[in-house]
């Protein structure tokens, strides 16, 4: 008799928390799992929104993959776009952090002064950031100028216009990253850096012995999200160059969006979406795969 | 923590007290409709706007003259309109008309809006009051979806001080395309380290990264006046390769040749919006603009000593600009069709026209021929030169089932073309092979579409 009560008070336990996550169970059922289980379907069919799915198996995987030199295309250009920048961002913000964990007097002042361009994102950004990459005009080259330089066409060339847009992605190496990489410096214990100077050690063995095996964990954390948010690289070009010249900016989110909203075709471009998620799922396997052997936990033994 | 049964019941009351506050608050908000509370019938207007939020001079029109119907007119800012109303058109509640810019065909082949003949028809609607040229861009499969109401046509703008300058007269612009040419070579000017400073006309190739160049690509207006059709007749075959298409590329890439393409992408890029605009800036002497460019003038170069003609052609050919107007149509899934068909009617009417895009603050050219060729309208020469245009206007809907990437693998054959990377024929190739493919599939879909569901009037 007891257990019995106890049981169906268990059940009415049970459906209370359900019926307290509800609210969120509701929203993830509708707005997330939902999306996700019929952009699956619809990556099967030609669908162009308006009218109704037309069920074509697996056609337009088989059509990306083989028929489709846009895809390989947006795949090269988000790859050399990735391969360039993600080094640049880490060492640069990593580099920016060692310099302003100095405690010089107003250091302050300049973590400040560091941050506040990373403010500035997206649309805005891409304006101003055409404004400075004017050939003619524009505050790059004029400065090239002064010193003899005929500065490139920039986003009007096809060979520079992915190192222009990595070159404009620095523009924030002094945000969040750089905050982060800062707190985790100031967490690495004095004495570590005090037992590098009794054995003789200059500021390299410090920075290579200490600084980056303790900031590991940290590094590999930011080159993991970095590599993720390259891959998903679309508004710079979207604003900018919408792709061009020749083809040279059509990253993958681009195209993507184009068979989207341009071209109606939904079954298409889910089809894409599937295929950047397998390639982010690949990609971050073989990263934490190369991770365990070179980040190094606090307290882990090898 | 566990709960007794009292609890739980004191539980379940608190939240049934919690639902239904958050029902009320939703009910409150909750858009209800309010026609038929007065009587009148309410028509949802939804129209594609750039900056101002200003309600039509038409719908205020509309709103004074008629009792029975009440238009409700709402902005929509033009880059988002389009999705949006698509979306509302989806979800089975969509205005009643749509006041839009894009491409008719690309939402009548979607089956987004609904024919408008047999309105037409019972109400013995003339419309060859429309221009045709504009009524055929409305067309889809035989059918016309919706009615122009304004629209901007093309002319050649030249700059007379700059003619002065190079030794040319300034009232003689250039007639034939061969003439743009030796006009432009006089007009050419470079600094001591070889940078272009000025150009003629600029014959550029594929689709341009820096706003408000040249609106139109010179390839595509030569193409129109030798009378190239990409597509066939049936649609279903697209034919980019042909001599024609050679021959004018071949024609542009000799008319290069006084520049490299480094020197001219440097001057292009150089250009953007406002006082930066290259015709505003006097830094292109010759450039085919719309008729609403004089509005750019009077704002930031009030002084600028410039000239419209008539857009130059190749030897004998007839002149040829490119169409794009207003239109309204009535979405699918519409609760008032017949109301806004009224409304619609009302619009494109003579008077209502004359009045409406006096009161505008853009010079755009009324779709209505009566109206455009009122005495009261045709004031300035550059008018009557439009109105010509006009005439010779074709639509930039050429695959209807394929819009976007007919554009897209265009302008990028072209500028393959032009960097070098691929002769003529091949590039062209290359484009015509994949607007092929795509075009293959969509009438596919289509078929299957039309197999499956039957919309009222969708025929």
């Amino acid at each position: 008799m007891k257990n019995i009560l106890k049981k169906s008070l268990n059940r009415k336990q049970t459906i209370a928390g359900y019926l307290f996550i509800s609210p969120w169970l509701i929203g993830f059922l509708v707005f997330g799992l939902y999306p996700i289980v019929m952009s699956f379907y619809y990556s099967l069919c030609h669908y162009d929104v308006l009218r109704l799915p037309q069920f074509m198996g697996f056609k337009n995987y088989q059509q990306l993959l083989t028929a489709d030199p846009y895809f390989w295309k947006s795949i090269w250009n988000t790859f050399v776009y990735t391969v360039l920048r993600v080094p640049l961002c880490i060492i640069g913000s990593l580099l920016l952090a060692v310099l302003v964990n100095n405690t010089v007097h107003g250091i302050r002042w300049f973590r400040t002064v560091y941050f506040i361009p990373s403010i500035v994102t997206g649309v805005v950004l891409s304006v101003l950031w055409m404004w400075m990459f004017n050939p003619q005009y524009g505050l790059i080259n004029s400065f090239l100028k002064i010193f003899g330089i005929n500065g490139p066409l920039w986003l009007n060339s096809p060979h520079w216009s992915k190192p222009s847009l990595v070159l404009m992605g620095l523009w924030s190496i002094g945000g969040g990253r750089m905050l982060v990489f800062l707190a985790a410096l100031q967490d690495i214990p004095k004495h570590l850096y005090e037992s590098v100077e009794i054995d003789g050690g200059g500021w390299w063995q410090k920075f290579r012995h200490v600084t980056l095996p303790m900031l590991s964990p940290v590094i590999f954390l930011w080159t993991v999200l970095e590599v993720i948010f390259s891959f998903q690289v679309f508004t710079e070009a979207y604003v900018m160059t919408k792709g061009g010249p020749l083809d040279s900016t059509l990253f993958y989110n681009l195209y993507l969006y184009y068979k989207a909203f341009d071209d109606f075709q939904m079954g298409y471009a889910s089809a894409l979406a599937w295929l950047l998620l397998v390639i982010t799922l690949i990609v971050t396997i073989f990263q934490f795969k190369i991770g365990q052997k070179l980040v190094y936990y606090e307290g882990e033994k090898r | 923590m566990k709960f007794t049964g009292s609890q739980l019941v004191w539980l379940f009351k608190k939240a049934a007290i919690a639902a239904g506050i958050i029902l009320i608050i939703l009910l409150l908000f909750w858009p209800v409709s309010k026609q038929n509370m007065d009587g009148k019938i309410h028509l949802r207007y939804w129209y594609a706007t750039g900056q101002k939020e200003e309600i039509p001079y038409h719908v205020k029109l509309f709103n004074q003259t008629h009792d029975s119907i009440v238009v409700k007119a709402v902005p929509i800012p033009w880059q988002e309109s389009e999705k949006k109303v698509l979306t509302a058109v989806l979800s089975g509640n969509p205005p009643d008309i749509v006041d839009q810019f894009v491409p008719v065909v690309k939402w009548a082949s979607r089956l987004a809006l609904i024919p408008l003949d047999s309105f037409i028809i019972k109400d013995h609607f003339d419309t060859s009051v429309i221009f045709p040229a504009l009524l055929r861009e409305m067309k889809y499969d035989g059918r016309i979806f919706a009615l122009p109401t304004a629209t901007v046509s093309y002319a050649l703008f030249y700059n007379k001080k700059l003619f002065r300058q190079a030794g040319l007269d300034p009232q003689k612009p250039p007639r034939t395309w061969n003439e743009v040419k030796e006009y432009s070579k006089r007009l050419l000017k470079k600094d001591r380290d070889g940078h272009i400073t000025q150009m003629g006309f600029i014959f550029y190739l594929g689709r341009k990264l820096t706003a408000s160049q040249q609106t139109n690509e010179p390839a595509l207006l030569m193409a129109w006046e030798k009378g190239v059709s990409f597509i066939n007749k049936r649609g279903d075959k697209i034919n980019l390769v042909n001599k024609e298409m050679i021959e004018i590329i071949k024609w542009i890439l000799e008319a290069q040749k006084d520049y490299s393409l480094n020197d001219l992408l440097s001057f292009t890029a150089g250009f953007g919006y406002g006082d930066q605009h290259a015709f505003i800036s006097e830094k292109v002497a010759m450039m085919v603009l719309g008729c609403n460019f004089p509005d750019n003038i009077a704002r930031y170069a009030p002084d600028l000593d410039y000239g419209v003609a008539i857009i130059p052609t190749f030897e004998g050919c007839p002149t040829a600009s490119p169409s794009g107007s207003w239109w309204m149509g009535i979405p699918r899934g519409a609760k008032n069709a017949q109301a806004a068909w009224q409304f619609i009617k009302y619009a494109t009417d003579k008077n209502v026209q004359l009045k409406s895009i006096k009161a505008m603050d853009e010079s755009l050219f009324p779709a209505n021929r009566l109206a455009a060729n009122d005495p009261s309208f045709l004031t300035s020469k550059a008018n009557k030169i439009f109105l010509k245009e006009i005439e010779f206007a074709h639509s930039q809907s050429i695959v209807p089932l394929a819009h976007d990437v007919f554009w897209r693998e265009f302008y990028s054959a072209l500028e393959r073309i032009m960097f070098g990377k691929q002769s003529p024929a091949a590039s062209l190739g290359q484009a015509q092979q994949i607007i092929q493919q795509e075009l293959n599939q969509a009438i596919n879909y289509d078929h299957y579409v039309r197999e499956h569901i039957h919309f009222p009037g969708a025929g």
